[in-house]
């Protein structure tokens, strides 16, 4: 599938390299040198996703993405590009309502699987999408699950949590995050319960399939060390 | 100003004589004892000089006081200008004057090298994609892997710049941040799977710099991955009024011998060093005590290294 990206990032060397490199796996990056053309850019063509540096003059990535979520066609995935090391990456901007972020310098390749894994979770069920991590299989399209061969069976608000830790397999996915990341922000689910959902889950997938990271929030790990502990 | 100051002086010094001579000449004309008036004069006389004496030596002390801090790095430490000796104002001026230059002389250095190591970065970022680039193109994995490896060690070394200009001045920015979800952070920096993080306490607050704790915990990090064969546990937990984080990892160990250097600076052990520089563990030993933690390294009992940080909690 072809796919459009809008770029917002003053470096514009950068947006020539990495153009080049996307454009070799079929991604047509667009160029916005800052974030009010950005913004007109991405007011005026259709794009799948938005690449979105912090760390710019004048109005900053964190405003940019602000006034995207506020603007018409506000969903679009946007995949934050941060400085790390100095005070600028004290936002991630996940709770602002970035889909997720890779820190500067990012390896391209980092960068192109995120952005497929983004593209994946905006278009749910599209081609049979298959999750796995620490033997857990998830058919997204079918909403079936099974760890170490044996089916299991969720309710959908698990099923959607399980999609939303299994994506970010090996990353703390943030408590406060979960539920939108899990595209429950909807106000059903009070974010106290997640914790109770999180336990059922865990229940039936097994304790070392869940981590809880005590106030920070749970991660799926990518790999057991030793399936048989 | 001094023969201002000398003159100030010798007139209270006047003063004093002349109040004390008074003082004598009027007792002894009250049918006093000479000798008591004597001893009642050269008692006023003492008394008097000391209180010059005392006056005098204030703002040396306030300024041995600031000299001091200025020494360690407390840049805006200012002498209070008295309004007593007002000669002495001047040296206080001349002195605050000299500690707001040099104050903004550091400040802007500071800035300069963040600046430089933005700059750095970005170059650095364009390799990371031009490697991406040559990869599929066909170029040799095992020629670009060494060569991403030396971007990324570039990269490391520009964070251990960063961090040793902020702890050089003592220039620390304190803010509450949480241990647990910085160590989250570094390791997904690192790229080491998250879920060896096991947090054992709620709420583990500390004040602390946000550049050089997550320089710090990112150098505890990569040390186990560079020379301790992988993470194995990142514990965070609280013992007492502190709290520690211990990265254990999968390697040899120290050599005994070796565990009382291994936090000195550009100390490579027997383990791997790897075109490292040594300075990791040594920065992490300094962003402790910069707030008053500590960084400790142990062998543990199962093999494999144990290297703490403790600071203290907020």
């Amino acid at each position: 599938m072809s796919v459009r990206v809008l770029l917002i990032d003053d470096d514009a060397r950068l947006a020539e390299l990495l153009g080049e490199y996307l454009a070799q796996h079929d991604v047509t990056m667009v160029h916005a040198r800052d974030g009010g053309a950005g913004l007109r850019t991405l007011g005026a063509g259709a794009f799948d996703a938005v690449l979105l540096d912090v760390m710019m003059p004048g109005v900053d990535g964190l405003e940019v993405l602000r006034k995207i979520r506020a603007g018409a066609g506000g969903r679009v995935p946007v995949l934050m590009l941060t400085a790390r090391g100095d005070e600028a990456d004290r936002v991630v901007g996940l709770e602002l309502g970035a889909d997720d972020y890779v820190a500067k310098p990012f390896s391209s390749r980092e960068l192109l699987a995120r952005l497929r894994a983004v593209l994946r979770r905006a278009a749910p069920g599209v081609a049979g999408e298959r999750l796995t991590a620490a033997g857990i299989v998830v058919d997204v399209g079918a909403r079936e699950v099974t760890v170490a061969g044996e089916a299991v069976e969720l309710t959908g608000l698990e099923f959607d949590l399980l999609c939303a830790l299994i994506r970010r397999a090996g990353r703390v996915v943030p408590r406060t995050a979960l539920l939108s990341e899990a595209g429950r922000d909807d106000a059903t689910v009070g974010e106290r319960a997640i914790d109770v959902h999180v336990s059922k889950l865990r229940k039936k997938l097994g304790d070392r399939r869940i981590r809880t990271v005590r106030g920070v929030g749970y991660v799926v790990p990518k790999d057991l060390k030793d399936p048989a502990a | 100003m001094h023969w201002r100051l000398r003159r100030r002086l010798f007139a209270w010094f006047g003063v004093a004589v002349g109040v004390a001579a008074g003082l004598g000449a009027y007792l002894v004309h009250r049918g006093v004892s000479p000798l008591w008036a004597i001893a009642s004069t050269a008692f006023l006389l003492w008394g008097a000089s000391g209180a010059i004496a005392w006056r005098l030596t204030l703002p040396l002390a306030e300024l041995a006081r600031v000299a001091r801090q200025l020494g360690d790095g407390k840049l805006d430490a200012r002498m209070r200008v008295s309004h007593g000796a007002r000669e002495l104002t001047v040296i206080a001026d001349a002195i605050n004057d000299m500690a707001a230059r040099i104050e903004k002389q550091l400040r802007d250095q500071r800035e300069l090298l963040a600046a430089v190591s933005h700059e750095i970065r970005t170059p650095l970022g364009h390799l990371r994609v031009l490697l991406d680039t040559a990869r599929d193109k066909g170029v040799a994995e095992a020629v670009v892997h060494e060569l991403e490896r030396e971007v990324l060690e570039v990269d490391a070394l520009v964070d251990q710049l960063l961090a040793s200009s902020r702890l050089e001045f003592g220039q620390l920015e304190r803010r509450p941040l949480d241990v647990a979800v910085e160590a989250a952070r570094a390791l997904e920096r690192l790229g080491v799977d998250a879920s060896v993080l096991d947090v054992q306490a709620d709420g583990c607050a500390v004040s602390a710099d946000p550049t050089l704790l997550r320089s710090a915990l990112a150098n505890l990090v990569r040390n186990a991955v560079d020379h301790g064969g992988g993470v194995s546990a990142v514990v965070v937990r609280r013992a007492d009024a502190r709290i520690e984080v211990d990265v254990e990892d999968r390697g040899a160990g120290f050599a005994a011998d070796e565990l009382p250097r291994v936090f000195e600076p550009f100390f490579r052990g027997a383990r791997k060093a790897g075109g490292s520089l040594g300075l990791g563990l040594a920065l992490v030993d300094r962003v402790a005590r910069a707030h008053e933690g500590a960084a400790r390294a142990a062998n543990r009992d199962g093999g494999g290294a144990r290297v703490t940080l403790s600071l203290p909690a907020s």
